[in-house]
């Protein structure tokens, strides 16, 4: 190990901690090696940078994980880039996959059942709205004939007819405004599952140059 | 060596070391390896603590082109190696009772003045 694999090696064990004390261990030691007669022994007498870095971990309360150096290379590479986990994929393909596409079927069948359900409470909602402000119409309408049979009748139906109308333009507001509401839900929850997308992408991709 | 030194002996050690004179990292490293047996990389983690406690100080002196380090006792570092001390005759005293059964060697002195080596 050359001098600058050492050092390098050694900052990168000590990312955890603040960069003042990264620092302050990797100047000491730069200058330990400079001070030595022999680098080349020197190093090889300092050890594992990994072994090192975890002392002054330790002394700075620092969670350290037990791993021997030889290990630590192995644990960093993603689960996904490893020959065994696409040896287990493959092997119980047999197993995953009817179980994926049944729970695949079922995930749309309850979506598609929903918002068909949505949809027909959505038409049957309008729909109320339509009879109920066509019957008030009629209603209001038609309470004219009665006024030379009797005012109590005529005021009666006239009344039906008025809170009929009523009705009906709540319910075609309440409707309008539910369906205005639902929308702007999903928008947001797709917004939102988009950020989280683009912030996670951010982070990896800050994430790697340490 | 069978008998390791523990973490305030190393700390000690050092103090003891930089209460003679201003030194670096890499001498005080030989002299404790050559004394102890200890590792190359066992007096970092010793020196920053001290030097967070403020036992030690340091300066930078400029040589072939660049700085090294040198680090010295503060009076509150010379207070913590005077306490080390007694606690190091006793510890000692106690120790060779039970190893050399020689109780004759007092060490009725003790304390900062002794040179402990």
């Amino acid at each position: 190990m050359t001098r600058d694999e050492f050092l390098q090696a050694l900052r990168r064990e000590l990312s955890p901690l603040s960069p003042e004390e990264r620092d302050a261990a990797v100047n000491y030691y730069e200058e330990f090696l400079a001070d030595a007669e022999d680098e080349g022994v020197a190093i090889e007498k300092l050890g594992s940078p990994q072994l090192i870095a975890q002392r002054i971990l330790q002394e700075n309360g620092v969670a350290v994980p037990v791993q021997t150096p030889e290990r630590a290379p192995a644990a960093k590479t993603p689960y996904y880039k490893s020959v065994w986990f696409w040896l287990c994929v493959v092997l119980t393909l047999p197993v995953t996959l009817p179980v994926a596409l049944g729970l695949a079927a079922a995930a749309v069948a309850i979506v598609a059942g929903l918002g068909i359900t949505a949809l027909a409470l959505i038409v049957a909602f309008y729909a109320a709205m339509a009879a109920l402000t066509v019957a008030g119409v009629f209603l209001c309408v038609w309470s004219f004939p009665c006024l030379h049979l009797s005012i109590p009748l005529f005021v009666m139906l006239l009344g039906f007819g008025v809170c009929m109308v009523g009705l009906g333009v709540l319910t075609g507001l309440g409707t309008v405004s539910a369906c205005v509401g639902l929308s702007r839900c999903i928008r947001n929850a797709r917004k939102k599952k988009r950020e989280a997308r683009a912030a996670k992408a951010a982070l990896k991709k800050g994430g790697d140059p340490a | 060596m069978s008998l390791p030194v523990s973490a305030p002996l190393l700390e000690a050690c050092v103090l003891a070391i930089l209460e003679r004179e201003d030194t670096y990292g890499y001498l005080i490293t030989q002299r404790l390896v050559a004394a102890t047996g200890v590792s190359e990389s066992a007096l970092y983690p010793v020196l920053r603590r001290l030097q967070k406690e403020g036992a030690l100080e340091t300066y930078d002196v400029a040589i072939s082109g660049r700085n090294r380090r040198y680090y010295h006792l503060s009076p509150m570092g010379r207070a913590l190696l005077r306490q080390y001390l007694e606690e190091w005759e006793s510890y000692k005293s106690g120790l060779d009772e039970i190893l050399r059964g020689d109780t004759a060697e007092t060490n009725t002195e003790g304390g900062a003045g002794d040179d402990p080596r």
